[in-house]
């Protein structure tokens, strides 16, 4: 048996050698039961037509035993996926598009065991079904009720429960590197490199997963697999508690965050942590936590990292629970969930104001502009910057802007390390906030001026 | 053949319970060594690791072609095996339940 390791993640070829040496000391107990049972049993203990089910056991006991241990495969020369897991993963795929009730029906059908999540009854599904594909997409369509980074500087910043020990994660992922973890259906994360800092550790991956849908327009019906791959890179920092993710989308950030939970047990927040909130006046009542995240950023944070001549230009509220709602489709009613305004300094929008403090809505995504020059004889390029606040995360990216694109990467890394602040240490200066929230309020009450005064800093006049 | 089906065969007297249900609770040792997660396991690992040692027995197969039951191919006799893994596994969880074992 192979000892016990402190990550759920065990490489490929020790779980098989797990699950061969657990059938072994089974059938072995078996053998031996037949001397240590009651008198007068009778067995048949050699019968050249008796099934050989080694293989299925095999089969069973390993995909049973991924609910508590997650392989890590070793990626062969050429990179791939191993072609019969892929086989197998593609026709899962197939099958969860099915609803589970359909599929609880059509295991009940074969005399299979019907119980346990989606994923398990497909898997029992497609084994009655020898894993053929032909028979497979043929099962689906007869079951089926409906036919079924940009240019420029991405980071995307998770809060995590706890500190970073660099050390701990650089030796959990030395043990995954090379390999890869099913992360979910037919959904992979390959460890491809780890480049190793004293003081960090930045893990290149990527992200491979397969859509499949099943192709009736030909005689047979066959399953259509579309892959798709991601590189993410990932950033880790000793004794930090953020983990920053570079270039990547939401969705393959997640399955990278995923992975890294698995093989290095580390954990995340799950949301986007508003601290210090509790020191503030005026600011605390009148506006959400996210507008009290976005607006000390803007207010405080990027100026005091240097960041000049600050233009908002696009503002998003959230106005209720975006990913709600599915279950009202069908219905009429209209409903309005987020609202976006664009054009400039719109914090001295009068309908912004209102929006922040009368509603008090959450202002979870900002564009914004700022001018820098490289030299003070240059004309000032304008950067544009975005920040949003995501469920889990806050995702900060730079464009190369209107020329000088040397500077883009410094504006970039001085935003990050702003939204990082923001994240560990909470609003920056709670009087300055309070002063900007009762500025808003007046404006909600009020005109909007012929010249932007809002952000105004004395330093920019 | 059912995991309800081969209850009849766990029920008989003169079926090995203890002996059995000592090697749930050893197969239980061995695969919560495996475990990392906490989570309590599922039953497949340890109905499947009973459907090899029944496999390795050979009293089940007796038992199934003692009473005119074919074992045409390997899908079916897996099926079966697996079946009254479970069906012993339900018996060890009740007794347990009951307090008739304890682990």
């Amino acid at each position: 048996m192979s000892e016990k390791r402190e990550s759920s993640v065990m490489r490929s070829e020790e779980l098989d050698a797990a699950v061969d040496e657990l059938l072994q000391l089974a059938q072995s107990e078996g053998k031996a039961l037949r001397h240590r049972g009651p008198k007068g049993r009778v067995f048949i203990t050699d019968r050249p037509d008796k099934p050989k089910i080694d293989e299925l056991l095999r089969r069973t006991l390993r995909t049973a035993l991924e609910d508590e241990v997650v392989p890590a495969v070793a990626l062969p020369s050429g990179g791939s996926i191993d072609p019969a897991e892929l086989h197998r993963e593609v026709i899962k795929k197939a099958l969860v598009t099915l609803k589970l009730s359909t599929l609880r029906q059509l295991a009940r059908d074969r005399t299979l065991l019907s119980g346990g999540s989606l994923e398990a009854v497909a898997a029992r599904v497609a084994e009655a079904y020898g894993w053929n594909e032909e028979e497979i997409a043929r099962l689906v369509l007869a079951n089926e009720e409906e036919p079924a980074v940009d240019s420029g500087h991405v980071d995307r910043i998770f809060p995590l429960a706890d500190v970073l020990n660099i050390g701990n994660v650089r030796d959990l992922l030395s043990y995954v590197q090379g390999r890869y973890i099913r992360i979910g259906i037919a959904r992979w994360f390959v460890f491809e490199s780890i480049d190793e800092g004293e003081e960090d550790v930045k893990l290149r991956g990527t992200v491979r997963s397969y859509q499949a849908s099943v192709d009736d327009t030909e005689e047979l019906p066959t399953l259509s697999v579309v892959p798709s791959e991601h590189e993410v890179r990932v950033v880790l920092t000793q004794g930090s508690d953020v983990l920053r993710i570079r270039r990547a989308s939401a969705a393959s950030s997640r399955a990278a965050v995923r992975a890294l939970e698995v093989a290095t047990r580390l954990q995340v927040l799950g949301y986007v942590p508003v601290r210090g909130a509790a020191l503030l006046g005026s600011a605390g009542f009148l506006l959400d936590s996210s507008s009290i995240f976005m607006l000390d950023l803007l207010n405080t944070r990027f100026r005091e990292a240097g960041l000049r001549d600050l233009n908002l230009t696009i503002c998003r509220f959230k106005l209720g629970d975006e990913t709600a709602g599915s279950e009202n489709d069908d219905e009429r009613k209209p409903t309005l969930r987020a609202v976006r305004f664009e054009g400039t300094h719109l914090l001295d929008s009068v309908p912004a104001c209102e929006l922040l403090v009368n509603e008090r809505r959450a202002l979870v995504e900002i564009s914004l502009r700022t001018r820098t020059s490289s030299h003070p004889d240059r004309e000032p390029a304008q950067f544009p910057i975005h920040v949003g606040i995501e469920s889990d995360h806050v995702v900060v990216a730079t464009g190369f802007g209107t020329g000088q694109p040397e500077l883009s990467l410094q504006i970039h890394r001085t935003a990050v390390a702003a939204v990082v602040r923001e994240i560990q240490e909470g609003v920056a200066d709670p009087g300055r906030l309070d002063e900007l929230a009762q500025r808003i309020s007046e404006r909600a009450g009020g005109h909007s001026p012929d010249e932007a005064d809002m952000l105004v800093d004395p330093q920019d006049q | 053949m059912t995991t309800y089906a081969l209850k009849s065969w766990v029920d008989r007297g003169g079926f090995p319970r203890k002996q059995y249900f000592e090697l749930i609770d050893l197969y239980l040792q061995k695969l919560n060594a495996l475990n990392t997660t906490g989570d309590a396991l599922s039953g497949t690992q340890v109905a499947t690791m009973l459907a090899a040692t029944v496999d390795g027995e050979g009293q089940l197969l007796y038992y199934i072609l003692n009473n005119g039951q074919s074992i045409d191919d390997e899908d079916r006799w897996f099926q079966v095996c697996l079946a009254a893994g479970w069906a012993i596994f339900q018996r060890y969880t009740r007794e347990v339940e009951n307090g008739k074992w304890s682990t």
